[in-house]
């Protein structure tokens, strides 16, 4: 068929019907690009999210400028089912209407204006991650609930595909809106007309739930099973201020992590700038702040470690700290030094602190969950300590709560109970809430660098690596005291100064800060553009010279499926080795020789961009649900988390305009009418033929003698 | 091939082998047999042979009959069950439907 | 409306070719050969014209230009399934099982021109008709959705008046009566160029005056192969 269109491409077109050689195909569909889709993922017990029909989804478009518009919909729409195009201002205010009649609703498209900016857009729970809460901590058990304005659809099935077009992408929806006025605006009179339509395309081969998926993927009648569905994961990203091998007797541990990833209901989209980012860069800044107030070769000196961890898949029942919490249990995790439960002396995990950063207020209140009803004195000098650090402007209160947010403390008390709900592992969450969540955007596509008030201030970084120190860029006016990157360095600095003096014994007198240079790159580098110059600088080297250059936009911080290795961990932990490593003086194959314990080696880009042998603690570790990899794990029970995310082929969208069917009526009629008349009046030919076509001119045929003859002798 | 130029003997000798191969779990060829053999069987006058050939197009017919309705039993019960009986449902399916049950 | 476009416009179009077919050529085998050797012609004519405009480059996004060709290869080619036809007549009445092929001189060029007007018919609709499938029509940025019906419409005329063409066309050159001939590259050239039209969706101007054109032809073609109107009303009274 393919070949045979191209011949009718060819050769039709330029001779008998259209006026110009536009294929007929171009001029009826118009593709709408740039659009995200909803997918769908499943867990143990159920499906979520959206999926089409196999030849997708088409709908009478709709527009929905205020919420009469979804009334009227819902009540008086006569034309067969919608496809609803709503901009992300509105959605909170019609996604309920929209959902109460699945069969009038062919689908949503999903906009996002500048104009009318959402004031919230959270399609996280209500409660995130409430049945993977620690025991006591759920949001059914009473308290706060921590995302209101969440609207639960990343957790719910939708019976429809619904599709986003980011600010960038805003032709389109003029287009489509174009098409509507002409066609569809007669809103009355809808039935029998020529209309404005989409059809969406997004169709998902998983369904029911993860068991179901993954047997169907695993076996199959035919030789090759089909994959359908793949389970979420990633890796974990650790860095240790001291190394820490087998052998030696390796000193306490003190647990600082933060989470990497975020979720959202659209595929490729998931910035998460308050949600995750700001808590991450925090932790990257104050790991490299304290690697220079403490020389690794200072070791010996010291009876305190720090680990600082990343966790991925946080998003989704907290996958990360759920697996590094089962492999503590286990005894096999960090894999080349592992820790036991009594190594750690305190967990402090850097939660969400993105939501109250603005620049319109200097004042940045932190507070310190202590989910302990009883004093714990590690907490309460560390608390102490942190808030003697802080400037006058971040203050950090205590709150004493058994319910806590959603963070990786819920994984450790579920799993390690016994230690950390008796206070052996005592744990400490910092947030910038005490109630509900202060970033209105949690788990959102629209969780951007806008929501953090960052601007980014392109200041360039010299061959040796140097930042420019906080306090210089305020005084030569670079930055001010409300910049997020300042607010977050101040921050960086205290927790470092803080671990510091949990390794030390003494308070820091030197003056080594957290530089507001460095945040403000590593805040490009994750929420901007991948092709930023601490990425550059931290790179693998490529062997030939040849640079190839990352995108120009932010990688999404989904954690994805554990077969595909996102980018931001590696980022994270190319990062890690760059600022806190040591640059040795080796070439390129001395350095993939080296096998130091405790330690890793990686070559490098670094700073001038001619290669660099670092030599660093920095390690990874796989990030995939404890479900997966214990043999014979029922699925439903709930225990760990069951994430798998649906395999699909394609996803598209395009808007055209559906006939009336008058057209086809009137081919139909005349159709029948034409091969009635003709049925008819060839029989009638073809039975009279001798006397209605009497004067018909006659055969002569001079009877080819030669060929009768060879004719007549051949039996046909 | 045309059962007219055929002699009485042969047609039986015919209709017999259809019979036995069908035998063979073969319930299309049975199907043929009845369908085939319908007119010579009873729409002709009668002749030697004709008694015996009805026989066996009944019971090609009958066979064919019983295997259509053991298949639509068998059809319709999968069918409508095979998403309730779960993995069993799965492991009896040559093609597993994508994107739902 | 989808499959139903597709199924309205493919019964307009190829039904009443269809039925002609069922009626009048597939009982014989020999009409059904001459039917596809003429359809065959037709594709033959088809590739020389699109060579053409292939290898003219400049001049490849003027319609009109390659439509000029396109006819006069059509012609051509018509004419050569007249000299191969008359040419062969004594072998195909020996192989002929129906001992009265040929007794109406005009019944070969009847096949053959409908063998033509079809694949012709076929080639102008395809495509359209694959589009047609789709769950879209025309209108989001020109035209409406009545371009189908319109193309099925002026595809059914084509059809026919290539099978009225053809007797005419043989008639023609049988009788040395060039005026015939005139008529079929004359009336081909003017329904050919009413489809230019339909660029600018004047749909009603395309399609009856390419029906007048068909009911002349068909008249004249009903004259030239012996029929009259008082035959016709003899056939209608001799049957009561």
């Amino acid at each position: 068929m393919a070949s045979f269109n191209f011949l009718i491409l060819l050769l039709i077109f330029s001779f008998c019907r259209s006026g110009n050689l536009q294929r007929l195909h171009e001029k009826i569909y118009s593709s709408i690009e740039g659009g995200a889709a909803c997918f769908r993922r499943l867990n143990g017990t159920h499906q979520t999210g959206c999926s089409s029909a196999d030849n997708g989804a088409v709908g009478v478009v709709h527009m929905i400028k205020d919420v009469t518009d979804a009334h009227w919909l819902m009540e008086n729409a006569t034309a067969g089912p919608y496809m609803a195009v709503v901009s992300t201002g509105l959605f909170y205010d019609v996604f309920d209407l929209l959902f109460k009649q699945p069969d009038l609703i062919a689908g949503i498209l999903l906009y996002d204006n500048a104009t009318k900016s959402a004031p919230q857009f959270s399609q996280d729970m209500s409660c995130p991650n409430d049945y993977s809460a620690a025991e006591g901590s759920s949001c059914s058990a009473g308290g706060v609930v921590w995302n209101p304005k969440g609207t639960g659809l990343l957790r719910r099935d939708i019976p429809f595909p619904i599709f986003y077009l980011p600010e960038s992408r805003s032709q389109e929806i003029d287009k489509i809106d174009e098409c509507y006025q002409r066609y569809n605006s007669d809103k009355n009179n809808q039935k029998g007309r020529p209309l404005c339509s989409v059809q969406l395309h997004s169709f998902m081969f998983a369904a029911v739930n993860t068991e179901v998926c993954l047997r169907r993927s695993a076996s199959s009648a035919l030789l090759t099973p089909t994959k359908v569905c793949d389970p979420l994961g990633d890796y974990n990203v650790y860095y240790s201020l001291f190394p820490r091998t087998k052998d030696i007797k390796n000193k306490k541990v003190t647990l600082v992590t933060a989470r990497i990833d975020t979720a959202s209901l659209f595929d490729g989209v998931s910035p998460g700038a308050a949600s995750s980012v700001v808590g991450m860069v925090t932790l990257l800044t104050a790991a490299t702040t304290l690697s220079k107030m403490i020389p690794i070769q200072d070791a010996n000196l010291y009876d305190e470690n720090i680990l600082w961890t990343l966790f991925n898949g946080e998003a989704f029942d907290y996958i990360g700290s759920q697996r590094v919490a089962y492999d503590i249990s286990k005894g096999t995790w960090p894999a080349a030094a592992p820790l036991t439960v009594d190594d750690i002396n305190l967990h402090v995990e850097i939660g969400q602190i993105g939501g109250a950063l603005t620049k319109l207020d200097l004042a940045w209140p932190l507070y310190a969950f202590i989910p302990y009803t009883n004093v714990v004195p590690e907490i309460n000098e560390f608390v102490n300590t942190l808030g003697s650090n802080l400037q006058h402007n971040i203050s950090i209160n205590t709150e004493f709560s058994s319910h806590f947010p959603p963070s990786s403390l819920h994984s450790f008390r579920r799993i390690l109970k016994n230690e950390t709900e008796s206070a052996a592992l005592p744990e400490v969450l910092i947030t910038d809430h005490n109630a509900e969540f202060s970033n209105f955007f949690y788990n959102s596509a629209l969780d951007g660098f806008d929501k953090i008030d960052f601007e980014y201030r392109n200041i360039t970084v010299d061959s040796s690596g140097t930042f420019i120190s906080t306090d210089a860029l305020l005084a030569n006016g670079t930055m001010k005291e409300v910049d997020t990157q300042v607010k977050i360095a101040r921050l960086a600095t205290a927790v470092a100064r803080t671990m510091y003096q949990r390794v030390a014994g003494k308070p820091y007198s030197g003056n080594i800060t957290a530089s507001a240079h460095l945040v403000d790159e590593i805040l490009y580098c994750f929420l901007r553009s991948q092709a930023c110059r601490l990425i550059m600088a931290a790179d693998y080297a490529s062997s030939g010279g040849a640079e190839e250059k990352p995108p120009e936009r932010a990688a999404p911080l989904y954690v994805g499926v554990a077969t595909w290795a996102s980018t931001p961990p590696v980022f994270a932990a190319h990062l890690l080795a760059l600022l806190t490593g040591t640059a040795l003086s080796a070439n390129r194959t001395q350095c993939d020789a080296l096998d130091v314990p405790g330690f890793s080696q990686y070559w490098l880009r670094g700073w001038n961009h001619s290669g660099v042998c670092m030599q660093t603690t920095m390690n990874i570790s796989a990030a995939i649900s404890p479900a997966f990899i214990i043999e014979d794990y029922d699925l439903k029970s709930g225990v760990y988390s069951t994430w798998t995310e649906s395999v699909w082929q394609a996803m598209w969208a395009r808007v055209f305009v559906r006939a009336s069917g008058a057209g086809a009526g009137a081919a139909a009629a005349a159709g029948a009418g034409a091969t009635l008349l003709a049925a008819l009046l060839t029989y009638w030919l073809q039975r009279h033929a001798a006397i209605i076509f009497s004067n018909a001119p006659q055969h002569s045929i001079v009877n080819d003698d030669a060929a009768s003859g060879i004719l007549r002798t051949v039996n046909c | 091939m045309d059962l007219a130029r055929l002699p009485n003997d042969k047609k039986l000798q015919l209709c017999r082998w259809y019979f036995k191969v069908g035998c063979l779990l073969l319930p299309f060829v049975w199907a043929v047999n009845a369908i085939w053999f319908f007119k010579e069987a009873f729409m002709k006058p009668p002749y030697d042979e004709q008694k015996q050939i009805k026989k066996y197009v009944l019971m090609s017919a009958v066979g064919a009959i019983a295997w259509i309705a053991v298949f639509a039993i068998w059809i319709t019960v999968f069918q409508l069950q095979r998403v309730s009986w779960g993995a069993t449902g799965d492991a009896l399916s040559f093609i597993v439907p994508l994107g739902r049950a | 409306m989808t499959l139903a476009e597709f199924f309205s416009c493919s019964l307009l179009a190829f039904g009443a070719p269809l039925v002609m077919f069922a009626f009048t050529v597939a009982n014989d085998p020999v009409r059904i050969i001459i039917m596809i050797a003429a359809a065959f012609g037709w594709l033959l004519s088809f590739l020389l014209s699109s060579l053409v405009w292939y290898a003219v480059v400049p001049l490849r996004s003027y319609l009109a230009f390659g439509m000029v060709f396109a006819i006069i290869f059509q012609e051509i080619f018509r004419y050569g399934m007249y000299v191969l036809l008359r040419k062969t007549e004594a072998g195909l009445k020996e192989i002929s099982e129906n001992h009265n092929i040929g007794s109406n001189k005009l019944e070969m060029a009847y096949v053959s021109g409908l063998g033509f007007g079809t694949m012709s018919g076929a080639f102008a609709l395809i495509n359209v008709l694959a589009d047609s499938v789709g769950p879209g029509t025309l209108g989001l940025h020109t035209g409406t959705e009545y371009f189908f019906v319109t193309s099925a419409a002026m595809t059914l005329c084509m059809i026919l008046l290539n099978t009225f063409w053809s007797v005419i066309f043989f008639s023609g050159f049988d009788d040395k009566n060039y005026v015939k001939v005139g008529w079929v590259i004359v009336s081909h050239f003017f329904v050919s160029g009413l489809s230019l039209l339909n660029s600018k969706e004047l749909y009603a101007a395309t399609i009856l005056p390419s029906y007048i054109v068909l009911a002349i032809t068909a008249y004249i073609a009903f004259k030239t192969a012996g029929g009259s109107a008082r035959s016709l009303m003899q056939s209608i009274s001799s049957r009561s």
